[in-house]
């Protein structure tokens, strides 16, 4: 009976601890946003307040919420976080979740009472549940590993305190499949596949891979069709491989736009068929050094987060570049920034890629602190989305130009 | 020496609400009291919905003897049939009802395979599971992998106004506690976690017992599926992955002995989801580097588990 007892209170006990939370909907840790509610995100509103985190020199602290921190994406936001961190007034606080949307939500919740006056999510998943979390809280959310359409909030107004999102592979898909197309041709490669995860999953893929099937058809090089896995895992993607190697047994280089080195990659190991990847790890310089690899590439995450640091600090300080409303990659009302793709097809490439897009210092990378002020109002009242855009789309020789 | 027995009779549940009252100081130190805030408390609420529901219903599985590791593959299912229900009729009780319905044919199809194939249970939702991602992934890909919910504001309020949440939770503990603790059902589900002989030879049916607990446990399924919704906002092909497990060490936190039997406790699944919730929210909260998060995620479980389920070799336990 007492156990019963016990059981009764401590479970009240823990029940009143619950209720305890149930206030008004508007409560929050205190980052109420408060000034920050006359940002129009669309608009061409470019008025400064005067409580200016760069003038008072107040910290903001910003989330974000990544698949994973221990993998080359992560440890490289990290790296450019905190070479931001010593440079800048943000601090970052991080999170993460795999592809779980209702743990995306916690994650986001959790940020918030963790004090985040913004966070940036690298997922466009549960994009319009994530918001209205935000919002509810006066909390402002970007997204930077995908760009963000009105049809992702499903008729919703996404509301003032949504930033955009990034548009991937520097905006332009026709350029990048053009890109790795000459790195095939340059190869001497006559007989070219290409597999991609299902294209509603990875919707780009068609288009980047029109242009690099047209690009090397024109030079007189054999393309296949492109090949959709039936799923997104591994053992979908490696069997989907082996078999479109094994029905054309001419081809000579397949192009993996489905995790080209996770996935792709153990399909055809020790085979003759060379490989072309969309995605970067620390395998690329042996592959490279011993031919299995003839190209690799990378969402410049750096860039991603720099773009949407920007638009956080405008946002949070009450400004709004003044051509908000006409971004080149903007999708109806919503603002998108965006990331550039570098393509690393030798060793000089992958050199410039290690030393300028990835390094452990952020000083030598391709988006340095005083760059990413003069895209930033307070600093610079001249700043522009277009000259945001420009700097987080430089190409690794532009980049590699700048650095020296 | 009475306070000696009696913390003697009550050493699991001192040492699991103790483990989480310590959670609680703990992290309160840490974070100087930020996850009192009041958007922290609500935060929390609409944290542990799902998972309380869903453990609140395991609990009646896991007593018996029964492992289920279909209930997030069902509970994604379940949003699918919910948000497809509510987009083509408008109407969320008749999508909920759709929802709960599908939960218990699932999970009154793995009574079935246990009960009269003879297969073991975990085979049997193994199979569930398999058939309910199935069918997500399956439906998924013919909408371009993701299923918006039309009427969204109809199910926002869940997720926004926490008083939802807590009452959800409120009823569907007072139930469990109800039925478990107070009526024969809970008292034969625990009896047959002990020793499932015994239990027949005293008058239990044992599947009739069980199908009342796959039943339960498919309501409380298809229940917290409308609030995983909520929380989501869409149906994407991995809704409800991992939950499983989050229930299981949630309900293990708490000090539930997976084996089932006489120490099965509600208690677990409200204590256990509590102190799990808060492990994750606190070390954010804190400032803990994501790197190492897991880590001292593993070594705080360990030392709860040590505590709460390590054999205490003076009861004595009906033979199995």
């Amino acid at each position: 009976m007492k156990k019963k007892v016990i059981s009764v209170i401590l479970t009240a006990a823990m029940t009143g601890m619950m209720f305890a939370g149930c206030g008004s909907g508007t409560e929050n840790t205190g980052n109420s946003g408060e000034g920050t509610a006359s940002e129009a995100v669309g608009g061409t509103e470019s008025t400064q307040t005067a409580d200016n985190g760069a003038s008072s020199g107040e910290t903001y602290k910003i989330g974000i919420v990544m698949y994973q921190w221990t993998d080359a994406q992560g440890t490289n936001i990290q790296n450019f976080c905190n070479y931001l961190e010593e440079n800048m007034n943000v601090e970052f606080e991080y999170e993460s979740t795999f592809y779980d949307d209702d743990a995306q939500v916690s994650c986001v919740e959790n940020l918030i009472s963790a004090g985040c006056k913004a966070i940036i999510s690298g997922y466009d998943t549960n994009i319009v549940a994530a918001m209205s979390t935000c919002a509810d809280a006066g909390v402002y959310y970007a997204v930077a590993l995908d760009h963000i359409t009105e049809d992702d909030f499903a008729g919703a107004d996404p509301g003032e305190y949504f930033l955009g999102g990034t548009k991937q592979f520097g905006g332009d898909l026709a350029e990048l499949g053009k890109e790795y197309a000459d790195a095939v041709a340059d190869a001497g490669i006559q007989n070219v596949g290409g597999i991609s995860f299902p294209e509603w999953a990875f919707t780009d893929a068609p288009e980047i891979y029109a242009s690099f099937q047209s690009e090397l058809s024109a030079q007189g090089i054999t393309v296949q069709d492109l090949t959709f896995t039936p799923g997104m895992t591994s053992d979908e993607v490696q069997q989907a491989a082996k078999d479109l190697v094994n029905q054309n047994p001419d081809m000579d280089a397949l192009f993996g736009m489905a995790s080209g080195l996770d996935y792709v990659y153990p399909a055809i190991q020790g085979s003759d068929v060379k490989l072309i990847a969309m995605g970067y790890d620390t395998s690329v310089a042996s592959l490279m050094d011993s031919g299995a690899l003839l190209a690799a590439g990378n969402n410049n995450h750096t860039q991603a987060v720099a773009s949407c640091v920007a638009r956080i600090i405008n946002a949070l300080e009450g400004n709004s570049y003044p051509d908000a409303a006409s971004g080149t990659y903007n999708e109806g009302s919503i603002v998108n920034g965006v990331a550039g793709y570098p393509v690393i097809s030798n060793k000089e490439d992958l050199d410039n890629y290690m030393n300028y897009v990835i390094p452990e210092d952020g000083a030598k990378g391709c988006v340095t602190v005083d760059e990413l002020k003069n895209c930033i109002i307070s600093y610079n009242p001249d700043a522009t989305l277009a000259d945001l855009n420009e700097l987080t789309n430089r190409s690794l020789s532009e980049i590699v130009e700048a650095r020296q | 020496m009475k306070s000696i027995t009696f913390i003697k009779r009550n050493r699991n549940n001192l040492v699991c609400y103790g483990s989480l009252a310590l959670v609680i100081v703990l992290f309160a130190i840490i974070t100087k009291g930020q996850i009192f805030s009041a958007y922290n408390l609500k935060s929390l609420a609409g944290q542990m919905v799902v998972l309380m529901i869903i453990s609140i219903g395991m609990i009646f599985m896991f007593a018996h003897g029964t492992v289920d590791i279909a209930s997030g593959a069902v509970a994604g299912l379940c949003t699918m049939i919910i948000t497809l229900v509510l987009n083509a009729t408008g109407n969320v009780p008749v999508s909920v009802l759709a929802a709960i319905v599908t939960a218990v044919a699932l999970y009154l199809f793995m009574w079935f395979v246990t009960a009269y194939l003879g297969l073991m249970s975990i085979i049997a939702s193994l199979a569930v599971m398999f058939i309910a991602r199935g069918l997500v992934t399956y439906i998924l890909s013919l909408n371009d992998g993701r299923i918006n919910i039309i009427h969204y504001d109809m199910i926002q309020p869940l997720k926004s106004n926490v008083a939802y949440a807590l009452i959800a939770m409120a009823v569907v503990a007072v139930i469990g506690i109800l039925l478990f603790n107070y009526t024969r059902l809970g008292k034969y589900c625990k009896a047959i976690g002990d020793n499932p002989i015994s239990a027949e030879q005293s008058g239990a049916r044992l599947k009739l017992v069980k199908f009342w607990c796959y039943v339960i446990a498919g309501c409380c399924v298809g229940l917290a599926s409308l609030f995983l919704l909520a929380r989501s906002g869409n149906v994407g092909k991995n809704i409800g992955s991992g939950t499983e497990m989050d229930v299981m060490v949630a309900v293990i936190l708490g000090g539930m002995n997976l084996n089932g039997g006489t120490k099965s406790r509600i208690g677990a699944a409200i204590a256990g989801v509590i102190t799990n919730t808060l492990l994750s929210n606190g070390l954010t909260i804190a400032g803990v580097n994501q790197t190492y998060i897991t880590l001292v995620k593993g070594i705080i479980f360990i030392v709860i588990i040590g505590m709460t389920l390590r054999q205490n070799k003076s009861v004595a336990e009906m033979p199995r």
